[in-house]
């Protein structure tokens, strides 16, 4: 993956990293917040405010506004993840969602009813990216659960567009993201 | 036909349907008596899915009788649309509801997975050691029952219980046991293991002829029982454990599991039927409140008591509210997926917060009060009505709302808490019921320590964040309250933490002096606030590592009645190794005894005393190896260490030597100088007291008085000068002030020098 | 269980070690007044983890500045009884 650029097209991208990219996925609330409304779903308890915060601010003097129009809301189970993709209406507001797999590695869930679940998240990923970009980060299963790494396999089969990364890229404002002319 | 009145015991399912009830009748006698006891559940969703599964339930042998109703989901706003499903054999509910999950997956199941006790407390009101009275025929059918008192009665009567007690000579971990002592009445009888055969008729015999209610066991769970077992089995002379003889005892298997980022190990369990197991080492809170406090576990919860005593508070907590839930006609949901309603990132940042925990002024204050809320955040969710399905309250300590489920589960065990610790004021101190109390107040204190965290747990069935966030933010508001009520009356704050306040002003002295002050914040809050005590002084500490900086949270002192109180030090920390912290509550104690802050440089000179002495006898050899026993947790697998803590060292050890350790078990072990650095406890071979890291001990000993001493004006640095040259190393003063972490680095004791032995072994 | 964010202890510690390359440029005895100033912005951590601003890092300065006027009133006093006590 060299470049994201915004504004996002309408399709599902899933971007899998070391640790679900969520320094990326930060940044990119930030810079989103800055133009328009989106909505966050945090399924790994990571989405640190703060960070997002410093980078908005460096852009912006407005931050509250930009803050105000974050929407996250924290899945902590992976039942509840799929509620939540369930219930949310298609709209036209990006949609971020945040180390999607992190409950279903949860050992507590034996991995057939996992992928079950995760299953049926998958056509409402779908529906929402009809008309809204929607993008997908996660992380690959521990080590010592390697045969969880089917959840991400799944996952990725259902994105139109899909990036693994080794390694993040560093950090370039100026070629990562093309604010558009 | 019987009338029959006593105590309910045991309850569970019985194989032939509906349930089995054993009742300590009035009379003596031990009745096993059965009732009829259909059990419930629902499934709900989509309609596809529904009709599939009522044709699937039609032709199941099991034969439920199904219906169509509605009922009240306590997370949706409308009644739900459910199927009805009704077994006449509580026994087979659990199988059956395993099938139906498996096939039908995608729907919502409610009050499917509840234990029989549960369901029974709720449509009856019963509850372990309940006063019933029952009428039963012959063939012990109940008819009728009625409970004649209830878990909130301050003063149940006192059961009847017979009580056989079993325990190994010694603990199996550390040496191999010779006989079993077994007790009951005043009488004990010792058992060679090695005699097999009269152990068991021996043991037999004693079961029979006692027949016991409960069996207080050392070990019983994850060693003797299973021993006694398997002896048993080998001899083919059965053991009646279980009174119920048409049961076999229940074997649970061990586990380590996560809860709240910790690991938590669980040992094996042996569960009996008409009988009540309990092993004291394998009871959850037993070190806070033993027997009585398992017992009234059991009644408020309503859960059997062989469960009650090993479950955590939060399965306490969850059965209440299961309770309250059937009574109130709300569904039970199977799996919790109730999801956060969407909040902005602004909100995060006000909402994701604990407790206010301030930084204290540090040093010796005297004449401080300290104040604090009465179960602050169990009262917030009761006044402010918390609750999963009631709205954000707008104020502290009332609300305009019916209550929810969560204020109705927990509104009688409060008042019960506050009203024992009301009388734990007024009664004497010879008032036998004093004991009782305070092992039932223990029960009810970790209850309700543990709701406020089950509101926010995501597994918990009526858990929901953003109830959990509103008690933290009323929380937070009542403690900004109450410190404006103290400043505008004058009061000096010392320090605060979430729920409690230290203030101080000229002149107030007396409990009498700070009741104006009380009266204001609870009049400001509209919470029960009392005073904790007067403190004679309170001494808050700074951290270790850079004196400018002070710690929440940790202190000692003594009130006016001669009483200390300590947070955040070793006394108080349970894998400290004994001899640090006895000695540490030696000297607290003797600092105690400063009745006039002019008597407290004499009180220190003697703390410094206490302390010479105990690093003397550490030297010599005289303090017992036992004492010396840090513990350590093992926090994960042993494969997961990159580099070997010294707990997971002693564990390596142990494994060697055949007694694997699981994450989350505890291991005491003595630190030793050179390679490995430790010596594991539970080992077959002795250690060697003299291979025992004298300078580690002494640093630990050090560090731990001067966290005494700091506010003194005696430093660590000080102290370790001080003890050292009454040890007459006068030569190593000066090198002892520049080199001391470069000894210990080297694992040299300092006193190489004064040569020859350590003292006897 | 919940916790998102991080403590506003911890967040405090993140902004100090961003300072990181700043104090170690600069000359010892201005190191050690640089650590009493971040020391002295400990004294509020409460407050600033109440105020719930989105910089903390603001609330953090404040807080140095605070602590830093609390000790300016306090020379000014104790100068006020020396000068007293000089003149009386």
């Amino acid at each position: 993956m060299d470049a994201l650029t915004l504004p996002l097209s309408n399709q599902l991208l899933v971007l899998t990293a070391p640790h679900a990219a969520v320094k990326l996925m930060l940044e990119l609330s930030a810079r989103l917040a800055l133009s328009g409304e989106l909505r966050v779903l945090d399924g790994g308890n990571r989405f640190n405010v703060y960070p997002v915060a410093r980078i908005i601010r460096r852009y912006s003097p407005e931050l509250t506004r930009a803050l105000a129009r974050i929407r996250l809301a924290r899945a902590f189970t992976c039942y509840q993840a799929a509620a939540m993709l369930a219930d949310m209406p298609a709209e036209t507001r990006p949609l971020l969602v945040i180390d999607l797999l992190a409950t279903f590695y949860d050992e507590s869930v034996n991995l057939n009813e996992s992928r079950r679940v995760l299953a049926g998240c998958i056509p409402h990923l779908q529906r929402l990216s009809r008309i809204a970009p929607v993008v997908v980060s996660a992380k690959p299963p521990a080590p010592i659960s390697p045969e969880r790494a089917v959840l991400a396999e799944d996952l990725r089969n259902a994105a139109a567009g899909d990036w693994q990364l080794e390694t993040l890229p560093a950090p370039k404002a100026a070629t990562l993201w093309d604010m558009g002319a | 036909m019987a009338d029959l009145t006593g105590w309910l015991l045991d309850l569970y399912e019985d194989e032939r349907g509906g349930a089995a009830l054993w009742l300590i009748g009035d009379d003596g006698g031990r009745h096993r008596l059965r009732q009829e006891f259909p059990v419930v559940f629902y499934a709900a969703g989509e309609r596809a899915q529904l009709k599939g599964l009522w044709s699937w339930l039609r032709g199941h042998p099991l034969q439920p009788r199904l219906s169509r109703d509605q009922r009240r989901d306590l997370f949706q706003p409308e009644p739900v649309a459910v199927l009805r499903i009704e077994m006449q054999n509580a026994a087979r509910q659990p199988q059956l509801f395993r099938e139906m999950a498996q096939r039908f997956p995608e729907l919502d199941y409610y009050d499917a997975d509840l234990a029989i006790g549960l369901r029974h407390a709720a449509r009856f009101g019963t509850f372990p050691l309940a006063r019933c009275y029952v009428r039963a025929d012959e063939d012990g059918l109940v008819s009728d029952l009625r409970v004649l008192d209830s878990p909130w009665d301050l003063d149940p009567g006192k059961v009847p219980l017979r009580t056989l007690a079993l325990r190994p000579d010694c603990d199996p971990a550390h040496a191999e046991p010779q006989s079993l002592i077994a007790s009951h009445d005043g009488h004990e009888y010792r058992f060679a293991f090695e005699d097999e055969r009269p152990l068991l008729v021996n043991l037999r015999a004693l079961l029979t002829r006692l027949d016991p209610d409960l069996l207080l066991t050392y070990n019983g769970d994850t060693w003797l029982l299973p021993r006694l077992l398997e002896t048993a089995q080998r001899h083919n002379l059965p053991l009646p454990l279980n009174r119920d003889t048409e049961r076999g005892v229940l074997h649970k298997k061990e586990g380590s599991y996560f809860s709240y980022g910790q690991i938590i190990y669980r040992g094996q369990q042996i569960l009996l039927y008409g009988r009540c197991h309990i092993d004291c080492r394998n009871a959850m809170m037993w070190q806070d409140y033993d027997l009585e406090g398992a017992l009234e576990t059991a009644r408020i919860t309503a859960l059997p008591i062989q469960t009650a005593a090993r479950v955590s508070p939060g399965t306490g907590i969850s059965s209440m509210q299961i309770t309250t839930a059937l009574r109130n006609d709300i569904l039970v949901p199977w799996r919790k997926q109730q999801a956060e309603r969407p909040k902005t990132a602004a909100d995060l940042i006000r909402f994701d917060q604990g407790g206010l925990v301030y930084q204290p002024i540090t040093g010796l204050h005297f004449d401080v009060g300290m104040i604090d809320f009465i179960s602050m955040y169990p009262s917030i969710m009761v006044r402010s009505n918390i609750s999963p399905e009631t709205p954000f309250p707008d104020r502290l300590g009332s609300s305009d709302y019916p209550p929810g489920l969560v204020p109705l589960t927990l509104g009688p065990l409060l008042e019960k808490r506050v009203a024992l610790k009301q009388r734990a004021l007024s009664l004497p101190t010879w008032d036998p019921r004093r004991r009782m109390d305070k092992a039932r107040s223990e029960a009810h204190k970790w209850l309700l320590v543990t709701c406020f965290g089950y509101l926010g747990y995501k597994n918990a069935r009526f858990g929901r964040i953003e109830a959990h966030e509103a008690v933290t933010t009323w929380g937070r508001e009542a403690l900004l309250r109450a410190k404006e009520a103290a400043e505008e009356m004058g009061f000096n704050i010392l320090h605060m933490y979430v729920d409690g306040l230290w203030v101080q002003k000229k002149g107030c002295r007396q409990p009498q002096d700070f009741q104006p002050l009380l009266e204001e914040v609870a009049s400001r809050t509209s919470l029960p606030v009392g005073l904790d005590g007067v403190y004679r002084w309170v001494a808050f500490l700074p951290s270790r590592i850079d004196e400018r900086l002070p710690v929440p949270n940790r202190y000692f002192g003594v009130f006016q009645d001669g009483s200390t109180k300590a947070r955040g030090i070793d006394l108080r920390r349970r894998d400290s190794a004994p001899w640090v912290a006895d000695t540490q509550r030696e000297m607290l104690r003797c600092l105690a005894h400063a009745e006039t802050p002019a008597a407290l440089p004499d009180q220190v000179s003697a703390a410094l005393h206490i302390l010479r002495a105990q690093l003397y006898a550490l030297r010599a050899g005289r303090v017992p190896l036992e004492s010396l026993l840090v513990g350590k947790k093992l926090s994960k697998e042993l494969a997961g260490y990159r580099v070997p803590s010294p707990g997971a060292r002693a564990a390596l050890q142990l494994l060697a030597a055949g007694k694997p350790t699981r994450p989350g078990q505890r291991i005491k072990l003595l630190f030793t100088r050179g390679e490995p650095g430790v010596h594991a406890w539970n080992l077959p071979e002795a250690p060697d007291p003299a291979a025992l890291d004298f300078a580690y001990y002494e640093d630990l000993m050090l560090r731990a008085a001067s966290a005494l001493l700091v506010p003194f004006g005696v430093s660590e640095e000080d102290l370790h000068v001080r003890m050292h040259a009454d040890l007459g190393e006068q030569l190593t003063l000066p090198l002892h002030a520049w080199n001391r972490r470069r000894m210990a680095a080297q694992n040299t004791p300092v006193y190489a020098l004064a040569g020859g032995s350590q003292g006897a072994a | 269980m919940g916790r998102t964010l991080p403590s506003i202890t911890q967040e405090f510690m993140q902004e100090q070690e961003a300072f990181a390359r700043f104090r170690r440029a600069l000359r010892r005895a201005d190191q050690l007044a640089l650590d009493d100033l971040f020391a002295s912005a400990r004294q509020h951590l409460s407050a600033a983890a109440y105020a719930a601003h989105a910089l903390p890092m603001e609330t953090f300065l404040l807080s140095m500045m605070l602590e830093q006027h609390k000790e300016v009133l306090r020379l000014r006093r104790e100068l006020d009884e020396l000068r007293g006590a000089l003149h009386g």
